[in-house]
């Protein structure tokens, strides 16, 4: 029976440890069950200490223990196979289970893509309209012109919403789509009610 | 390693680690080193990890918590009749291959 002694380590140097470990945590999160993620965790930290046992912990360094963690297999390695191309061409943090993951990234790229396309549609097209309008001294062209606006980049903004959501988790995209779609709401909504004022008042 | 190396060895983790177990328990780490010293094989954490867990949920694995000397609690694993089973299933399906693929090297060497 092996008698080496308990490695504690310090405040600094178990950051690092756990940095590792919630790493593979983040990448294992809904793509394999709860109880895997967190027994495949418990192995690799159990795996860290077996590997610093014998080392004096008041003479252990950053530099000892990013030794340890760079001879351990990256955190995308632990990916089930069908994720792993998926996570090192993109980078992707998490992933929704249940469906390819290919595809949730594209649901979030086009939720974000989207979701700026309705913003510039309100900010861009909004002034357009008006100043046709002034052109035409026309409250018809007005209105049609603010109501057409108004649908386009709510639609927009609506499916990006709904795209963004389905991909969460995926990068930056999903966020940018859903922060853009919201803005976009929030100025049409805004544009409308000053159209509607302007045309009544 | 190449791709295809790659590939093969993943299609015989499970084998591997089962048959890791076919004598006596032992646990996570024990284990990777046990599989990582044969070269041809070379498994490392990242699949024999995930192999060990999924082996353990669906039954063919026991598994036993001790205090470690060095820290975390050892998780110990050892075979189940069905995971004794699985492996004889295993390693009767690698025999055949082995066999076919070693008699087809053999007429075309």
């Amino acid at each position: 029976m092996s008698t080496a002694e308990t490695v504690t380590l310090n405040g600094a140097l178990q950051a690092l440890v756990d940095a590792r470990l919630d790493t593979i945590d983040r990448m294992l999160l809904g793509r394999v069950p709860r109880a895997d993620r967190l027994a495949i965790v418990r192995e690799v930290e159990s795996q860290i200490h077996e590997q610093l046992v014998g080392q004096d912990p008041a003479e252990l360094d950053r530099d000892d223990v990013l030794a340890i963690l760079g001879r351990l297999d990256p955190p995308e390695a632990y990916l089930p196979e069908e994720d792993e191309d998926d996570a090192l061409r993109h980078s992707a943090p998490t992933a929704v289970p249940g469906r390819p993951s290919g595809r949730r990234n594209r649901e979030g790229w086009l939720g974000g893509v989207l979701g700026l396309v309705s913003l510039a549609l309100i900010l861009f097209g909004s002034p357009f309209a008006y100043l046709f309008a002034l052109l035409t001294e026309s409250e018809v062209v007005l209105m049609g012109g603010g109501v057409c606006l108004f649908l386009m980049a709510t639609g927009c903004a609506l499916t990006s919403l709904v795209l963004s959501v389905r991909g969460r988790r995926q990068g930056v995209w999903p966020v940018v789509g859903i922060v853009s779609s919201a803005l976009a709401m929030i100025t049409a909504l805004g544009a409308m009610g000053i159209v509607l004022v302007m045309a009544l008042g | 390693m190449s791709r295809w190396e790659v590939q093969l060895r993943k299609g015989v983790a499970e084998l591997a680690v089962l048959a890791a177990l076919a004598r006596e328990e032992a646990y996570g780490y024990r284990i990777v080193e046990r599989l990582q010293g044969l070269g041809g094989l070379a498994l490392s954490e990242s699949t024999v990890y995930p192999i060990l867990t999924r082996l353990a949920r669906e039954g063919l694995l026991a598994v036993r918590a001790e205090a470690s000397p060095s820290g975390p609690t050892r998780r110990y694993y050892r075979l189940t009749d069905s995971g004794r089973a699985r492996l004889a299933e295993l390693a009767g399906g690698w025999r055949e291959v082995s066999k076919s693929l070693s008699n087809l090297l053999e007429g075309a060497q």
